[in-house]
């Protein structure tokens, strides 16, 4: 099974499989009916799953969170987390394996609301990258087109801190 | 036979909405289970069909009997 050099890159993180019948193991049946053999393994072996994008690739973890790349250089992380559950109550309920399921449905199917919605750090990035990572993401910005040029702004404005 | 279900994430973890089997299910159940997709759409969840992995988002996909659907809650950057 050849894995994607990015989670060899983030290392390894031993995946627990859940306790049968808890909420984790719920989600975890889930995504076993929704994933490749290939992402599967990924997830047991890496806790994530990589995923090749339009605008990015992505490394899915376990835990929710995000990691963004350009080729093999993390250029942020990304949170998207689910809210406002019908019963009032507020985000930390969700088990981490939904928070993760959704995070891959988003960047499976609709890449670009993950852009405008999820909030992105740069702060991964080295020092004195973060110009050249602003202006790198700008040139995505206008290769992507159809993104509405506000909502770029916007995300820059908010993630760069201008 | 043909099953097909929806499920949602939610604070219980991922949980079971309706099963189905479209072969025999009667047109009442049909319309309560249309019903209750349109609570959770109503509540702000997004469907995604993930029937033989399309794993695909659908934001405000009419219901479908003939799918798997994942109803998943709204989000927001974190």
């Amino acid at each position: 099974m050849p894995f994607p050099g990015a989670l060899e890159m983030l290392g390894h993180c031993r995946f627990r499989t859940p306790v049968e019948n808890s909420t984790q193991w719920r989600a975890f049946e889930t995504f076993k009916r929704m994933a490749s053999a290939d992402e599967l393994g990924q997830l047991q072996h890496y806790s994530g799953v990589f995923i090749k994008g339009r605008m990015a690739d992505y490394v899915v973890k376990a835990s929710g969170g995000t990691v963004v790349l350009r080729g093999t250089e993390v250029i942020a992380t990304g949170c998207l987390v689910l809210t406002m559950p019908d019963d009032g109550t507020y985000l930390e309920v969700y088990p981490g394996l939904d928070h993760f399921i959704a995070n891959y449905l988003v960047l499976k199917s609709q890449e670009r609301y993950y852009w405008k919605t999820a909030i992105l750090s740069v702060r991964d990035v080295g020092q004195g990258r973060v110009e050249e990572v602003r202006r790198e993401l700008e040139l995505e910005r206008e290769r992507a087109g159809s993104v509405p040029r506000q909502t770029w702004a916007e995300w820059l404005s908010f993630t760069l801190g201008d | 036979m043909a099953r097909h279900f929806i499920r949602r994430l939610s604070s219980e973890g991922d949980s079971p909405v309706a099963e189905w089997d479209t072969t025999t299910v009667t047109r009442d159940r049909l319309e309560e289970i249309e019903i209750e997709y349109n609570r959770l759409m109503a509540a702000g969840a997004t469907p995604a069909d993930i029937t033989d992995k399309r794993n695909e988002l659908k934001p405000g996909a009419k219901f479908d009997p003939n799918a798997d659907t994942l109803m998943i809650p709204r989000m927001t950057g974190g």
